[in-house]
């Protein structure tokens, strides 16, 4: 009679657990969603005045020159910073968590900082760095081995570097943050064992500390695609909506610009549709591919 | 090599690695505690840069800080706090559960459901805006705290952060605590919580952060400036057409202190508290 | 541990839930719906991103309760700058949460003018007693289909700033000044004795081209049609980039604007000769470049050929009033009358620093009074604003395709043309023109 009960519970429990989000979902998402997924169908002049036009939208869409420069800048942005805000931080982190590292309070609280600094100031001071002048911190540095001045913001290759530099600078911490968490879960034992079959440094780094952090290197790695595919304030704080040739303009400016520049939110949405369609397929085919829906992930 | 100065020699290295990082990462951050001592006038008329000159900097910014506008600087501190409290501590509690149920258990719809959440995580927030705003103010929720917390409550990026930790958690407490008579909620409670303490540290951190960045949703629900949050005042100074650039440098040091504060306090017990095993591999 | 880690968050919970119910609650309670306070005032609720602006209709209502019958309570809220748009931009299309009374300037969204029925409530019948006193070229930017939806602060009166300490040195006098030919020429020499630039040009705004082409009578969009290919449109570019890359008179602007905190610190620091830019430059003037004080001369503009307008209009931000305003008539009567009255017009220049829309106060010897703009300029500032007066028209900037024409310039031509010499002015808005017509 007892274990009965307990079976019970033991099957209702998981849907009480996730009921926050269920209830979440349908109240405040769903609505939203499909509300936004059938303007992308419409023109919408204001309020009470929106008519479906087809796949008018989409078609403007595949036409429209900026939507691919957009995607063309944001995969670029996605990939360098991939490539440095995933291993970076996972060895901070691995640093940081070394017996006998001093201070360690006092580095995370320093890397940590830049994504509490306001955005708009943030993006004042980097921009003074970035500027095409001699006295630019980063021309000052460039003339040093006798090159520059370098005309930063303008052109597109450097544009990428400024925007990689900040998008670094901000989220290093928070990443690192991740990474040392994950690190507490993982057991002293087993850096011992391995200390005991002779292993350095670098080979516990490689063999135990990364694939034991894989569950949440898939997180990570989730959530910078996603926050790659997404670039707006870092670019909207160097150019504003409109930058030279697009070297500034991403999805989100697009969709910015659409819904609060043009006021054509049908539009707008389009792009919103079609950038969430993006992020979901690559990350669908990233999470397949790093086994995430598996019990390893 | 003994094994004493093999890890010597490794800590000085990590250790010169750091701190190269620490100084790139604070030089941004010196030019704005410089000029938050400056006049926008010196400001201007040199540009912005990091000479210091004792003579011409001053607290002066910092003290407009407190009376601009009757001191309406306080009350976006003080709306800030709030929301970032409230929305933080119930962030928490929702989203840890649902990553926990979703890690540990196995039920029908579980894969779905966890396939939902990845979804939801995607969807540009960009445009859920205008429907999300119409949908508010049906609900009678304009102008209200709750119409600025309750949609954030259950982020999915936070669902799938905890639900990731637990994987890593072994079930054979659960088991073991199952037999002992133990109830689901009670194992969830004083077993696992306890156990998430890593992944509750940096959530707290994360959420904190968020929640205290983000200013356009409680901008538009919140009808009067006096209730605006800290970074929406703060990026009402920074427009071309007035000169309350003042506030900006002052007010943005001052804004990061809280948050520095949280994560100061949270860091060390939280991140760094636990070292029981439980883990599996 | 284990048990008090859990018991704490717990309890951090569980207070945090009733908070969040009791503060919504309070909240909700607290903000009722009704205009009228007790007092039988009627309550205006503005949205501004200028403090400067706030503060000046509050004291407008506050002059206005003095001598009108229904009485106002205004309540100011200001925003900043792109979060206005969009707060405003949902809340019409939503049809729900707009102000009564609402600042929009000219290039954003929010102006919402190519809308058959615009979300705002025309100032006509409000503004036909000042009409005759009014500059008429500043209505018709916020004019749709007969109707005026928007009132200026000011005319945006294009003007020279020359910076006299630098152009002394050079020998050169600004007076002499006449056409964009002698304008060049002075720059030259000035580059050639002082090492100056006289003039930087914008690659990411717009102010010197438009008001170079409305100077020239035209304009570069035509109903609802791009027109770049036109004379005007083609000179003013060709002009702008000949300054950079055939005289060498001037570079691309530090910052790509003449309107931004770089630039600004150039300015001050004497690097630069000139600039042309519209009234309201003079308030960037008097507030960030502190050393020029006293040394800049305000002239009209060099012009193309006799017969072309000395100034142009620029710029521009309209006190809308939105069609959710709880009392359409006053609301709109009172914005027209905080602007066009005129003790408010002068009001409008002694606190803002703006050249008011009602131009007959131009010439009132108040116009002279002491205040930090005459300080800064001298007594004689509204002497060369009357001169222009008839002659401050403005480029297109509320038509259907302005936004995307604005965005097309400022994304291909700007940086084709003046960033980089990579095409000619004409062939560059040749293309520019074929793409937007499409």
């Amino acid at each position: 009679m007892q274990s009965k009960r307990k079976i019970d519970w033991q099957k209702i429990a998981p849907y009480l657990f996730v009921s926050p989000f269920i209830i979440s979902f349908l109240v405040f998402s769903l609505y939203p969603f499909i509300n936004a997924i059938i303007m992308s169908f419409q023109q919408v002049n204001g309020f009470n005045d929106a008519k479906f036009i087809g796949f008018a939208n989409y078609k403007q869409m595949f036409n429209d020159g900026d939507f691919y420069a957009a995607l063309w800048n944001v995969v670029r942005y996605g990939f360098w910073t991939i490539l440095i805000l995933i291993p970076l931080p996972m060895l901070l982190a691995y640093l940081m968590n070394q017996k006998g590292i001093p201070f360690k309070g006092f580095f995370r609280s320093v890397y940590f900082v830049p994504v509490l600094t306001s955005s708009v100031v943030a993006g004042l001071i980097f921009k003074y760095a970035f500027s095409s002048e001699k006295t630019g911190v980063f021309n000052v540095w460039l003339s040093h081995i006798g090159v520059g001045p370098v005309d930063w913001l303008n052109s597109s290759g450097t544009a990428m570097f400024a925007l990689v530099v900040i998008a670094v600078w901000r989220w290093l911490g928070v990443n690192m943050i991740y990474f040392l968490s994950g690190l507490q879960g993982i057991s002293p034992e087993l850096y011992e064992s391995a200390d005991m079959d002779g292993a350095n440094g670098f080979q516990k780094f490689w063999y135990v500390t990364i694939p034991l952090l894989k569950p949440i290197t898939i997180y990570v790695l989730t959530i910078s695609i996603m926050a790659g595919f997404s670039l707006f304030n870092e670019t909207y704080v160097y150019w504003g909506a409109q930058s030279p040739n697009n070297v500034g303009t991403t999805l989100v400016t697009l969709i910015y610009k659409a819904a609060f520049t043009n006021g054509n939110f049908g539009y707008s949405c389009t792009l919103g549709v079609a950038l969430f369609v993006i992020v979901v397929v690559v990350n669908a085919i990233q999470t397949r591919a790093m086994g995430l829906f598996s019990d390893e992930g | 090599m003994g094994q004493k100065a093999s890890s010597r020699l490794r800590i000085t290295l990590s250790l010169i690695l750091m701190i190269f990082l620490a100084v790139l990462v604070m030089i941004p951050f010196y030019f704005m505690i410089v000029s938050s001592f400056k006049s926008v006038a010196d400001i201007f008329s040199n540009g912005l840069n990091v000479d210091i000159n004792f003579s011409k900097m001053s607290l002066h910014s910092y003290e407009t800080l407190w009376t601009n506008r009757n001191g309406i600087y306080w009350s976006w501190f003080k709306n800030s706090l709030i929301i970032t409290v409230l929305e933080t501590v119930l962030v928490l509690l929702f989203t840890s559960m649902v990553g926990y149920g979703l890690a540990l258990y196995d039920f029908k719809g579980k894969t779905t459901i966890f396939a939902v959440v990845l979804i939801m995580m995607m969807v540009p927030s960009s445009i859920l805006l205008l429907p999300l705003y119409k949908e508010v103010s049906q609900l009678g929720l304009m102008n209200t705290y709750a119409g600025v917390i309750l949609p954030a409550i259950v982020p999915a990026s936070s669902i799938f952060f905890f639900r990731q930790f637990c994987m890593g958690l072994s079930k054979e407490f659960a088991e073991s605590a199952r037999i002992d008579g133990a109830g689901e909620f009670r194992i969830f409670w004083q077993i696992y919580v306890p156990l998430m303490r890593p992944a509750f540290g940096a959530m707290t951190i994360l959420t904190t952060m968020n929640a205290w960045n983000d200013f356009l949703w409680p901008m538009i629900v919140m009808k009067s400036d006096t209730n605006f949050v800290l970074p929406a005042g703060l990026m009402s100074a920074m427009t071309p057409y007035g000169n309350n650039y003042d506030l900006l440098f002052a007010g943005s040091v001052m804004s990061i202190i809280p948050i520095l504060v949280v994560f100061v306090l949270n860091q060390n017990q939280f991140i760094e508290g636990l070292t029981v095993g439980g883990v599996k591999g | 541990m284990k048990k008090s880690f859990g018991k704490k968050l717990g309890l951090a919970m569980l207070t945090a839930v009733t908070a969040i119910g009791l503060a919504a609650c309070g909240n909700s309670s607290s903000s009722s719906d009704s205009n009228k306070t007790s007092d039988g005032k009627q309550e205006i609720t503005f949205w501004t991103f200028n403090d400067a602006h706030a503060k000046f209709w509050k004291e407008a209502a506050t002059s206005w309760n003095k001598t009108h019958k229904q009485k106002i309570k205004l309540k100011a809220n200001v925003l900043p700058f792109d979060q206005e748009n969009q707060k405003l931009t949902v809340a019409l299309n939503s049809g729900t949460g707009a102000p009564d009374m609402v600042d929009v300037e000219l290039g954003q969204g929010a102006i919402q003018l190519k809308s058959d029925n615009p979300p705002y409530y025309p100032l006509n019948s409000a503004l036909k007693p000042y009409m005759d006193v009014l500059v008429k070229s500043r209505l018709d930017n916020f004019k749709k289909n007969g109707n005026y939806y928007g009132l200026d602060y000011h005319v945006g009166t294009t003007v020279t700033y020359y910076n006299t300490e630098i152009l002394e040195k050079a020998g050169v006098n600004y007076k002499d000044i006449k056409t964009w030919d002698d304008y060049v020429a002075a720059g030259k020499q000035v580059k050639a004795k002082t090492g100056k630039w006289m003039n930087e040009v914008e690659s990411s705004a717009l102010f010197q081209m438009d008001a170079m082409i409305a100077q020239q009578k035209s304009d570069y969009i035509k109903n609802n049609k791009a027109t770049l290919t036109n004379e005007a449109t083609v000179n003013a570019l060709t002009e702008l980039q000949n300054w950079i890359y055939k005289d060498k008179i001037a570079r691309v602007a530090v910052g790509n604007s003449l309107d931004n905190d770089q630039f600004f610190a150039e300015m001050n620091k004497g690097n630069v000769a000139s600039v042309t830019m519209p009234s309201w430059y003079m308030e960037r003037m008097a507030d960030h470049m502190p050393k020029l004080k006293g040394k800049i001369a305000i002239a009209p503009m060099p012009v193309f050929k006799d017969g072309d307008y000395r100034s142009a209009g620029g710029g521009g931000t309209g006190t809308m009033v939105t069609n959710q305003a709880a009392n359409k008539k006053l609301t709109a009567k009172f914005v027209v009358w905080g602007k066009a009255s005129k003790k408010q017009a002068v009001k409008i220049w002694e606190d803002l620093g703006f050249d008011p829309v009602r131009y007959d106060v131009w010439k009132e010897p108040v116009m002279k009074e002491d205040n930090k703009y005459t300080q800064y300029f001298g007594k004689d500032i509204f002497d060369t604003f009357v001169q222009l007066e008839d002659q401050v028209t403005s480029t297109t900037k509320t038509a259907k395709i302005s936004p995307t024409l604005n965005d097309y310039l400022l994304k291909n031509t700007l940086p084709s043309t003046i960033l980089k010499d990579k095409m000619t002015a004409k062939s560059a808005l040749e293309k520019a023109n074929e793409a937007l017509n499409k």
